[in-house]
């Protein structure tokens, strides 16, 4: 691994433990008309398109497992989401490459939804306390408007494109 | 051919490894929801000793949302001025009401020999950090079980409940307000003493229901805790009755936007809920 590959899976780390964690900050616990978009799902998907070698399944796993710990949520359920997610993501990512991101855009929000609605189904068969339908699909309208901030993001401020030039063994065949 | 066979090994390894961390998180899973309260304390013991960790990154962004505030507030500030001397002339009014009452409430105690409950005291904690999601209403506070609180303690900031304790650590514990939705509890309703339900609805106005006549309930009215769930010890203050659309909601009388330092009341002795099998044996 070469110093700017470190580098930026450095940087993937700390955003993203940033992500993690910047909700927990107490600043107003009034109660919002509309929920706050999943920063660190856009975040993590608009990276792994991107570079997936910079963005390696164990750290994912790694904030999403600590995401499920401090924020109350089912432990486990979003890291095993995230391993099928990635691997959808390395092996359509290449659909991508032509730059349409509108496109790009209803294949996050895609994945988004059926991830909530797998969540949904779980917590309803097992009993637990969930959200309504109407506020998942809010969080998904919400979410799918935040992420192309982030891709911006990420393209202005870190650089970050499409890297084509290394594909992975799954991507070849 | 080399490259290719090692690349191959590789790919096998990583699918192996996929497969292991896959089945990790199902038995994840299937423990959380099977073995709950173990998993909920393994969950607790790793907030416990993670989260003050990130009181550094937690802080300054908690301390910058409370500058917008501030500066929000400064727009309005002799328009407040105004409102807080006009408040204060009321307060002075009922400053002199309240010490009178008092005097009665002590003179009539004495004549009947009551004594009040000796274990009804209070901690207070600082809020650390608010673990609720988009689905949630709740925070961490820094108390605990080395605190001598239980799970069930009622939360106030004050004034009014806020919440309870929902899960409970060493140094920390996790608090559902009453904006959440999954949050219901029995109310009295004053000055008529009906017993209702309040359910919160993630919304600063909790749904009041299941009340008998909602002829004699009227806008304004007071609601205080019931004690009958056998969690909570009565009339403690939730807030006022308002109406919309034919329908009552409460007027919560804590208040949210200034959350920062709570009230634990460590509950008397043998109130506490130790486990959903202490309410199965009550019913």
């Amino acid at each position: 691994m070469n110093s700017f590959s470190f580098l930026r899976l450095t940087q993937f780390f700390l955003i993203g433990l940033t992500l993690a964690v910047l909700p927990l900050a107490p600043v107003n616990f009034i109660p919002r008309a509309f929920p706050s978009p999943d920063l660190l799902f856009c975040f993590i998907v608009a990276w792994h398109l991107r570079d997936p070698q910079s963005s390696p399944l164990p750290l994912i796993l790694f904030l999403t497992l600590l995401v499920d710990i401090v924020h109350f949520r089912p432990i486990g359920l979003w890291p095993i989401f995230m391993i099928l997610l990635s691997n959808l993501i390395i092996i359509n990512r290449r659909l991508f490459f032509s730059g349409q991101f509108v496109k790009e855009l209803l294949f996050f929000s895609t994945i988004f939804f059926c991830s909530l609605m797998l969540e949904l189904c779980f917590l309803t068969i097992t009993f637990s306390p969930k959200a309504g339908f109407g506020v998942v699909a809010q969080q998904v309208i919400i979410t799918s408007f935040a992420y192309p901030l982030v891709v911006l993001f990420l393209y202005f401020l870190l650089r970050l494109r499409y890297r084509t030039s290394r594909l992975f063994f799954s991507e070849r065949l | 051919m080399a490259p290719k066979t090692n690349s191959l090994g590789w790919a096998t390894v990583k699918f192996v490894l996929l497969v292991l961390t896959s089945i990790i998180m199902i038995i994840c899973v299937v423990l959380w929801r099977v073995d709950n309260q173990r998993i909920e304390r393994l969950r607790m013991d790793i907030i416990d000793s993670a989260v003050p960790n990130f009181s550094f990154l937690l802080k300054p962004i908690s301390n910058l949302g409370k500058v917008i505030t501030d500066f929000k507030a400064y727009n309005r500030v002799y328009q407040q001025n105004q409102e807080l001397k006009s408040e204060l002339q009321k307060m002075e009014g009922w400053r002199e009401v309240a010490l009178q009452l008092d005097q009665d409430n002590a003179k009539l105690r004495a004549l009947n020999n009551l004594k009040l409950n000796p274990n009804l005291v209070f901690l207070t904690g600082e809020v650390l950090a608010d673990v609720g999601g988009p689905f949630s209403q709740s925070a961490l506070i820094n108390v605990g079980l080395l605190d001598g609180i239980k799970e069930g303690a009622a939360v106030l900031d004050g004034l009014g409940l806020v919440g309870r304790i929902a899960t409970i650590g060493e140094d920390t514990s996790r608090i559902i307000y009453v904006t959440d939705s999954n949050f219901s509890i029995p109310v009295t309703i004053l000055p008529i003493r009906a017993k209702a339900i309040m359910k919160g609805n993630n919304s600063l106005y909790p749904e009041l229901t299941f009340f008998d006549s909602e002829e004699d309930i009227q806008p304004g009215y007071r609601i205080v805790t019931s004690g009958t769930d056998g969690i909570f010890v009565p009339d403690l203050l939730i807030g006022s009755v308002i109406k919309s659309n034919n329908r009552f909601f409460i007027k919560l009388a804590a208040d949210f936007a200034n959350i920062e330092f709570l009230r634990v009341l460590r509950t008397p002795k043998g109130k506490n809920l130790k486990k959903d099998v202490d309410l199965l044996k009550k019913e």
